[in-house]
């Protein structure tokens, strides 16, 4: 059994991994290497991340790609302006 | 049945006392359970073989006696076979419950009553289908035992009853005993079964519950709201009703014991007004109410109740066992869940620490609204939706960053967060909110606090209260490393401002005395900042290196008595000195960039804009030469990019945007046909044009220089032009016109 | 292939290689050993394409994280993160199975970013990691994909591959199937340095100038010097001429030569054998119709100089005939009475008339009619100032005297040996001159070394070696 803080910590390294990366494209093996993590427990953090939305994922299984989605940014509201 | 708690040990014991009292009383003594089966060997008789051949007839003639005593509490006479044949029978009760066991002690004939016994007509000829070789037993027992006096009858009457007494005792211990043995067998193996299946807490307690006779409804209530409760599991008769139910702190009977440290006990409730909240789940009869406070410490989680109806059919048999059980079990509860609780938030600490060290060193305020927003959903239990909201500037502007918040409900909310949070005046205070009031569920708000204001706010979505209680904490710690980062981000855009301001005043204080200079070191600036949007430094080079060239003017060592100010720009204005004085003293390479640069940039603002023949000039000692030619193209396209702006201002309304590429061909073209040029003047312009120097276009060409200085000659003649710098700006005026 | 407008690399230096730059939608192999910066040459044609063309880039890593790319890039001046934020690059990460899938998938996400951001330029580092997929078959098939897709796209294309010299003898399959190879190589030179050297192997559809050519990293990325002299010439010394020292290494180390009108100082230690690096230097001069000056030394006698440059294939006896050859003498020697009209006698000359002598006689000759159109080439023997006039009078007058001199365009090599002037007079010297070209001994072997010159490039030690013909001396 993995401990849930492992998924966790794996869960924000793949988050800052995103961030810091923002157009890679990976598929949960490949990025289990890149991070030295296990293959099982990367896939468990990347799913997870991909239901939060903080990942968009395409295709299933071990083939399946990740990649970083954007949030939702407006870097000027106008305060003034009618709701 | 209570008869299979006579085993081995208290089985022999009870035999012997059996012929003890057998002996004392010198009656014939057996047990039988309620079935008429007999427990133990008859004692006082020499050959008993006839109990064992009609084993079924006898049991069935002991039931039907029994049967007539049903709910018999003490000893009593009664007559068998024939009117005065008397049998003392004891029942034998181990508790409330249904009597278990029967003495039988016999046979007693009363005074004067032998005569009229062997006299009916039934002892001779019995018409109960009682055994033969029973009745003949029973005729030998009579003829030999005689008559008995009423002392006799009482004494041997008290001595029966205190055998089923001591039998009772005997038999009571003994069961308790088993049923408690039972009980711990079973609490055991229900225990280490959900362990090891790694079942949640709640399956274990209703396992526990399960097996537990101390009421008839076993409930389990978790707080879920600061003040409420709600039924999570429930258990027995009827039990379903309860599931899912809501309580409040202190109302109801359940309601007042989560109140309470200790269990509680309400008993006979039937007209008790707190009893509604059962009848109306259906729970009509209600007779008992036990209750114990799931808790840790100070903190109540939630509470395990059982509930008892009037008439119970068994009642507990060890009450204070499974009272104490169940305050232990809510202990435990009360204990796991403050360890669930610690571990779920110990699991994001101990990750959101190791990672802080990278999370800091973000250095750029969108990438920590980023780490901000996709940290804390990865924090939050239920994660749903965030929201970072930031005002860098003082006008009514903010910035925000969000995950699950559909625009426009998301600038709403931010405009909502911004006017409550960043617009307030008074202190700024960083506790954090829960806000119900939101056009999403409940939020979670951080104020984010640095250089005496608040600067912006975190915003995450929880399920419920319960959770932005449980969370809060592990939020705030990763809200406070946003407010650290944005910090040092804020102080670095605010000694940049600052030393800006600073260059600026230093440069308008010469515009007094030396307006020429002003204008000069203005302009090299601005070549600067041109440069960088070129692509030849990046922007923070250039904004050292503008300030640098706004101050050159100052002493470089007054510069550097501003501590932490201006280093930098002080040497770079010392390195551009010493380059501009050509003392290259130290050789080419060893002068700063910045100060080159400079070098570079005054060159150019001091020739003007107009004059291309500086470019070609180019070349300053201690400069580097990879850095002069960049430099060169560089004002090169800066120059045909104004002829451009300069055009298309003067003709062209609708602004026209030109790509160098189609300027020249379009502009050579024209070239080429308006002034009659040659094929292989054609290919000189078109490599002038693209600021190839004459040993280039001699290199591309494959001709000598001198015949380049040749075409050239003849090239500027026909067009009418004195250098390649009109010549580069008329391609680029016919492309347009 | 349709002749369309090349796609500019944005190198320096490279596109002058490449005539121009590289065919639209070109496909070409960018081959290096481990350290050669393939990684800052891909990304400096993306950089360049996007800021100076509109041209936006993908640069497609394999191995590398982008975010150790975004930060070793900004040694150069690049913020690629901008870049990204103004949708000009993007900087994708993948394994090059998904690479390849999401490439063959119609509307993959390939397709999509090159929409999205309009992309015109790619970067793939490295194919050589196409190898690691599949079997030989399978791969070429792979990169032969690829490559089309690009060509689809009109995507001009820099594919990264990992080359070593003992990779196999068999010539790998992508060089048939791209358009163009450019090769990064490092050279030993000497023991201690290596030199960076670009090749174009092969290029569709342009002319390339072919060759070795030197590159550097430097502030802004990668700068390739182009191997042919005169192209050299342009970046660093432009418009202006340069005189050629004869010996065609030092030429390169000078960017062509000695600038006209420049003052070059011959920086010699006492065992080392100049003779023929001056004889070579002057001689030329002879050869390409200058006038010179010269200042004669204690230990050559003009008749010996004169033999010397004879070797050269020039006559010195001839020059002089034409009043192009003039020589300063210290010291009463007789000469051969056909030189003697050319020689201005300075023995009896004290310090303080020195210059003024000088100029009387020089100056007419300057100016004259029939030679000022001519370019004039002094020697001076700084050796023999100090040992006849005294280091004040040098440090007096040689400042003076040179920029007066360079005023008129003239050409100036001096000769001194700096260890033993004192350290003082030798960096004011060193300052006062454009250049110096320093020559040594140290153990069997003589060196050489431009330690200053006006382009700011200094050069690694060279080694002197003796050659049998003209100049005699080569530099390795």
């Amino acid at each position: 059994m993995v401990a849930e803080s492992d998924v966790i910590t794996l869960q924000m390294e793949c988050t800052l991994f995103f961030e810091n990366n923002p157009y890679a494209i990976e598929t949960s093996s490949g990025l289990s290497k890149r991070l030295g993590r296990s293959q099982q427990v990367t896939e468990q953090a990347l799913n997870r991340l991909a239901e939060m939305s903080i990942l968009e994922k395409n295709g299933q299984g071990m083939r399946a790609i990740y990649r970083y989605k954007a949030p939702y940014i407006q870097t000027e509201v106008d305060l003034n302006a009618y709701d | 049945m209570i008869d299979t708690h006579l085993m081995n040990d208290t089985r022999e014991i009870c035999q012997e006392l059996q012929d003890t009292y057998a002996q004392l009383t010198s009656l014939l003594v057996f047990v039988t359970n309620h079935e008429g089966q007999l427990i133990t060997a008859p004692s006082n008789i020499e050959d008993s073989s006839v109990f064992d051949k009609y084993a079924s007839d006898l049991k069935s003639m002991f039931k039907t006696e029994i049967d007539k005593l049903q709910g018999i509490r003490h000893t009593i006479l009664s007559d068998q076979w024939v009117p005065g044949v008397k049998w003392l029978i004891a029942p034998v009760s181990v508790d409330q419950s249904a009597t278990g066991l029967y003495v039988w002690g016999g046979i007693l004939i009363q005074q004067g009553t032998l005569q009229s016994i062997i006299t009916h007509p039934n002892y001779l000829q019995p018409e109960s289908g009682a055994p033969a070789d029973f009745i003949e037993l029973m005729r030998s027992w009579i003829q030999n035992s005689g008559e008995i006096s009423p002392e006799q009858e009482i004494f041997k009457r008290e001595k029966i009853t205190k055998f089923a007494k001591a039998l009772s005792l005997i038999l009571k211990s003994s069961f308790k005993e088993t049923r408690l043995t039972e009980r711990l067998n079973a609490l055991n193996e229900t225990l280490i079964t959900e362990q090891s299946t790694g079942n949640p807490i709640e399956e274990i307690t209703r396992a526990v519950l399960a097996s537990s006779d101390l009421a008839d409804i076993f409930g389990f209530a978790l707080k879920t709201a600061p003040g409420k409760y709600t039924i999570m599991n429930s258990m027995g008769m009827g039990a379903n009703a309860l599931g899912g139910s809501v309580f409040h702190e202190g109302e109801g009977f359940l309601g007042q014991a989560v109140l309470s440290p200790q269990p509680s006990r309400w008993r006979d409730i039937s007209r008790d007004p707190r009893n509604h909240f059962f009848q109306q789940k259906g729970l009509d009869s209600v007779y008992e109410v036990q209750c114990f406070p799931i808790r840790y410490e100070n903190e109540v989680y939630g509470l395990l109740f059982g509930l008892s109806f009037k008439e119970r059919s068994v009642p507990s048999i060890n009450p204070q066992f499974e009272e104490t059980m169940i305050s232990l079990m809510g202990w435990y509860i009360g204990n796991h869940i403050t360890y669930e609780k610690m571990e779920k938030q110990l699991q994001r600490f101990k990750p959101l620490i190791e990672l802080s060290r990278m999370i800091i060193s973000v250095q750029d305020i969108q990438r920590v609204m980023f780490m901000l927003v996709d940290m804390s959903l990865n924090l939050v239990w239920n994660p749903s939706a965030s929201i970072v909201v930031h005002r860098s500037s003082e006008d009514g502007k903010i910035q925000m960053v969000a995950r699950g918040m559909q625009s426009p409900k998301g600038e709403t909310y931010a405009k909502d967060i911004a006017r409550r949070h960043l617009d307030n005046s008074d202190k700024p205070s960083a506790h954090s909110f829960i806000n119900s009031n939101t056009p999403f569920s409940l939020m979670l708000e951080y104020p984010i606090v640095y250089a005496d204001r608040t600067r912006a706010v975190l915003a995450v979505a929880v399920s419920n209260e319960q959770e932005g209680e449980e969370c809060r904490e592990i939020l705030s710690a990763l809200a406070m490393m946003g407010s650290v980062v944005m910090k040092s981000v804020h102080d670095r855009q605010q000694y940049l401002s600052n030393s800006n301001r600073f260059a600026h005043i230093l440069h308008e204080s010469i515009r007094e005395w030396n307006i020429a200079h002003y204008q000069l070191t203005a302009d090299a600036q601005k070549i600067v900042q041109e440069f960088a949007m070129w692509g030849g430094i990046s922007k923070e080079e250039a904004d050292v290196i503008g300030r640098a060239c706004l101050m050159s003017c100052t002493d470089p060592s007054m510069l550097r008595s501003f501590p932490h100010l201006f280093q930098q720009e002080a040497e770079m204005i010392e390195d551009y000195k010493h380059i501009h004085d050509d003392q290259s003293i130290l050789g080419t390479g060893s002068y700063s960039k910045g100060g080159q640069i400079m070098a570079l940039a005054f060159a150019i603002a001091s020739a003007g804009d107009h004059d291309m023949r500086v470019v070609n000039d180019l070349q300053i000692n201690g400069v580097d030469q990879g850095l002069v030619s960049q430099f060169r193209l560089f004002v090169l396209s800066r120059h045909t990019l104004q002829t451009e702006i300069n055009l298309v201002e003067e003709k062209a309304p609708a602004a026209q945007t030109l790509t160098a590429e189609g300027a020249e061909g379009r502009g050579l073209d024209a070239i080429v046909k308006q002034f009659g040029l040659s094929p292989r003047e054609k290919e000189v312009l078109e490599l002038v044009v693209k600021a190839s120097s004459n040993k280039e276009i001699a290199a591309t060409l494959f001709i000598s220089e001198h015949t380049v200085k040749n075409h050239l000659t003849n090239i500027f003649n026909k067009m009418g032009v004195t250098d390649r710098a009109q010549a580069i700006a008329a391609v680029f005026n016919k492309s347009i016109g | 292939m349709q002749k369309k407008k090349a796609v500019q690399t944005g190198i320096p230096g490279l596109d002058d290689i490449l005539y121009g730059g590289v065919p639209p939608g070109a496909v070409v192999i960018l081959e290096g050993e481990p350290g050669t910066g393939k990684t800052t040459f891909g990304m400096q044609f993306l950089v360049e394409g996007a800021v100076k063309h509109n041209e936006p880039g993908i640069y497609i890593t394999f191995e590398e994280l982008p975010e150790q790319i975004y930060d070793d890039m900004t040694g150069f001046g690049w913020d690629l993160r901008e870049l990204e934020r103004q949708n000009k690059l993007r900087v994708i990460c993948m394994e090059p199975d998904i690479l390849l899938e999401q490439m063959l998938q119609p509307h993959g996400l390939f397709e999509q970013i090159v929409n999205e951001i309009g992309c015109r330029r790619v970067v793939i580092d490295s194919i050589s990691l196409f190898r690691m997929v599949g079997d030989e078959e399978d791969v070429r098939t792979n990169v032969y994909s690829i490559r089309n897709i690009m060509r689809k796209h009109t995507l001009t294309s820099f594919f990264i591959r990992e080359y070593s010299e003992f990779e196999g003898m068999s010539m790998p399959f992508e060089n048939y199937i791209c358009d163009g190879i450019v090769r990064l190589s490092l050279k030993p030179l000497m023991d201690k340095y290596r030199k960076r050297t670009i090749e174009v192997l092969k290029m569709r559809g342009t002319r390339i100038l072919e060759g070795e050519h030197t590159y550097k990293f430097i502030h802004n990325g990668v700068y390739i010097v182009p191997s042919l002299s005169m192209a050299e010439d342009k970046m660093l010394i432009r418009e202006s001429e340069v005189l050629s020292t004869g010996i065609d290494s030092l030429d390169d180390l000078l960017a062509g030569g000695i600038p006209r009108g420049s003052v070059f100082m011959i920086d010699t230690n006492s065992k080392a054998n100049y003779r023929y690096l001056l004889s070579s230097i002057y001689s030329q001069r002879i050869k390409d119709d200058d006038c010179t000056v010269t200042m004669m030394s204690g230990n050559t006698s003009l008749d010996t100089f004169a033999d010397t440059i004879e070797l050269f294939g020039v006559s010195l006896r001839e020059a002089a005939s034409k009043g192009k050859a003039f020589f300063i003498e210290h010291y009463r020697r007789a000469v051969e009475s056909g030189l003697e009209k050319a020689i201005i006698r300075v023995d009896k000359v004290t310090n303080e008339e020195y210059a003024q002598v000088l100029n009387e006689r020089l100056n007419p000759i300057f100016e004259c009619e029939e030679l000022c159109d001519k370019r004039w080439f002094v020697y001076y023997d700084l050796n023999t100032i100090i040992s006849e006039r005294g280091k004040d009078f040098l440090l007096r007058y040689f400042a003076e005297e040179m920029s007066m001199w360079r005023s008129l365009g003239i050409t100036i090599v001096v000769h001194c040996n700096f260890a033993e002037i004192g350290t003082e007079t030798a960096s004011f010297l060193e300052r006062t001159c454009n250049g110096v070209i320093r020559t040594w001994v140290d153990g069997n072997y003589q060196y050489l070394q431009v330690t200053k010159s006006p382009s700011g490039r200094v050069s690694a030690p060279h080694i002197i070696a003796n050659v049998a013909e003209k100049p005699f001396v080569q530099l390795i």
